[in-house]
């Protein structure tokens, strides 16, 4: 069986030799090899070449955007779509920064351009997929029954948590029809080998939670999440990420960010409260504000929020990445525009002024 | 906020996604808004310092009439208060000690939104003649604002039940706002015909009910043996005899 490999695709030789090294710096790399492609026109047809670079263990497709220096007309979309097809997980990036959307589509990434941080991107993103991949190639004897939902939360271990999680996938079938395809024909034929089982299952998980869960504050909090939890600066982000390390996630895609569980910082939230003098406030994030610098002896750096002066928060806007609040003038909890399950998400008033009606809301 | 609210809203945050997630488990079409957490449950100043106080709602849910049905073209309000004694609250069940529930729907049709059904569900230990927990039909044309504004609607409004009676009080359970929304579910997402896995689904839906202990646990009369192994209406009344 061949070794595990990841594809990097670029059409600058020294641009890939250099993320090649970065990478190569960040792995293991007698588990994983590193494959590359410079597309040329004495290749042959891209596609073609393509699918023999590829196999059913290629972890992780990586391709610049345009690729049109030697072949013209091939950007990365359609290196995305090929992998899409064949549910390998796929991360693009441009080096101009409006070639691509800043929000890519469920099923691909948008990998830093910069070639440290993408390398980190890189091992953590299919390092998380291979991870979940050997997990669900051993299934529990009832795990047939379980459904999506249960399944990421028995993985993560919280199988308290599939509502929760659940409402992150109920838009997965608007989302990408050939995979919806790719499912259906997995509970037809319910005997199907554990490992096509597991690639499809581990490819549709993989990116609700890295894409979905990860990104949209709900269950799971960034440390920019947990600092509009608290109504506090970024630039606290370390200090409350100690302060909470016992409810830090440590699940696929914890590599390259910092992550902690929110029930187990409300946990914490709910202890301190009753342990000491009683604290009120106007608002959720005050009040966790004021316990958070109790716990600490320390004061927290207000966030920056130019309508209430920092004072209030405890929503994250995952568009502008500003903490925001309840207030009307700040923030909308906006239908269709944040997974279901993200009850920590807002989006700032301002940038959905901006944007709902060219989308129409 | 207080850490008696919290400790309250951390309840209610995990039922309000089991809520979700189970309805659209068992009808893909089934939604409920607004969504956001805070946009339904807030707190009011309680009557004592050993209380916390709960609004709810309005929140609409959007439901096909019967489990079956293709499309869901019924609309269903809810809106209410329910009040928790402590000192525990963080410990469930919460225990209830007072709540009131309006619950209006409207079935949109051909452009209409028709009023056809209203109830007030309430407690009441005080009033003689009135069985402690009962629902009263009545009208609550009000609620079709909130259909309109959350699921963006034109048209015209009628009612097929503006001259119901509305002094009838029929005994039920404690139709809270979370037995309310258990109620509705079940009526409108569960048949005879339904599948297994959508059982399954109903029956998580049934175990949120737990969250939430009776107001009837402060009532004497309605902790006894007789009426808790009877349950015939005239127990309801039995604040006249104690």
């Amino acid at each position: 069986m061949p070794k595990p490999s990841i594809l990097l695709v670029d059409d600058s030789p020294d641009l890939l030799q250099a993320l090649k090294a970065e990478l190569e710096a960040v792995l293991n790399l007698e588990a994983i090899d590193i494959r590359e492609w410079v597309p040329d026109p004495e290749q042959g047809s891209p596609e073609d070449y393509f699918q023999t670079l590829v196999d059913d263990q290629t972890v992780m497709v990586v391709t610049d955007y345009d690729l049109t220096t030697k072949m013209k007309g091939l950007f990365g979309v359609s290196i995305v779509s090929w992998c899409q097809a064949r549910l390998i997980p796929v991360g693009d990036y441009s080096r101009r920064h409006d070639a691509l959307p800043a929000e890519p589509n469920l099923f691909e990434f948008r990998v830093p351009s910069r070639a440290a941080e993408a390398a980190r991107f890189i091992a953590s993103t299919a390092g998380g997929f291979q991870d979940l991949k050997v997990r669900l190639t051993e299934p529990p004897e009832d795990q047939d029954q379980t459904g999506l939902a249960a399944l990421l939360a028995a993985i993560l271990g919280r199988p308290h948590l599939d509502s929760d999680l659940s409402l992150y996938l109920s838009r997965l079938a608007s989302s990408n029809a050939a995979i919806l395809q790719r499912l259906k024909e997995l509970s037809d034929t319910h005997r199907v080998d554990a490992p096509a089982r597991a690639t499809v299952i581990s490819y549709i998980l993989g990116h609700v939670l890295l894409n979905s869960v990860l990104k949209y504050p709900g269950p799971i909090l960034s440390d920019e999440a947990l600092c509009a939890y608290f109504g506090c600066d970024i630039a606290d982000a370390d200090i409350l990420m100690k302060l909470f390390e016992a409810a830090a996630y440590s699940g696929p895609f914890s590599e390259d960010g910092r992550y902690v569980w929110r029930e187990d910082v409300d946990q914490a939230i709910l202890d301190a409260l009753s342990a000491g003098e009683p604290l009120t406030a106007e608002s959720d994030a005050e009040l966790f504000r004021l316990v958070a610098e109790r716990m600490l002896g320390a004061t927290l750096r207000n966030h920056g929020c130019p309508r209430c002066g920092g004072m209030l928060g405890g929503f994250l806007c995952p568009f502008t990445t500003h903490a925001v609040c309840l207030r009307e003038d700040c923030s909308v909890a906006a239908v269709g525009w944040i997974p279901q399950g993200a009850q920590l998400s807002r989006i700032e008033k301002t940038y959905y002024e901006e944007w709902a009606p060219l989308l129409g809301f | 906020m207080t850490a008696n609210e919290i400790a309250v809203m951390n309840h209610v945050q995990k039922v309000w996604t089991v809520v979700q997630a189970q309805m659209t488990a068992l009808y893909s079409g089934a939604e409920s808004r607004p969504n956001a957490l805070n946009d339904i449950f807030r707190f009011l100043e309680p009557g004592s310092a050993d209380e916390v106080l709960l609004e709810v709602g309005p929140v609409v849910f959007k439901l096909p009439e019967k489990a079956h049905h293709t499309s869901a073209a019924l609309f269903v309000v809810i809106q209410g208060t329910i009040s928790f004694t402590g000192p525990d609250f963080r410990t469930l069940p919460l225990k209830s000690k007072s709540f009131g529930t309006e619950v209006g729907y409207f079935r949109h049709e051909r452009g209409a939104l028709e009023h056809v059904f209203g109830a007030h569900y309430d407690f009441d230990v005080e009033r003689p003649g009135h069985p402690v927990f009962h629902a009263q039909f009545k009208p609550v044309e009000a609620f079709s604002e909130d259909v309109r504004n959350h699921f963006r609607m034109k048209g015209e409004d009628t009612s097929s039940i503006s001259g119901i009676l509305s002094n009838v009080r029929l005994p039920t359970a404690q139709m809270d706002a979370f037995s309310a929304i258990l109620q509705i579910l079940s009526d409108h997402l569960v048949s005879v015909k339904s599948t297994n896995n959508a059982l399954g689904n109903f029956k998580k839906l049934l175990q949120t009910g737990g969250f939430i202990q009776g107001t009837a646990q402060h009532l004497a009369f309605l902790n006894s043996p007789l009426p808790s192994h009877c349950y015939r209406s005239h127990h309801w009344y039995g604040q006249m005899l104690a």
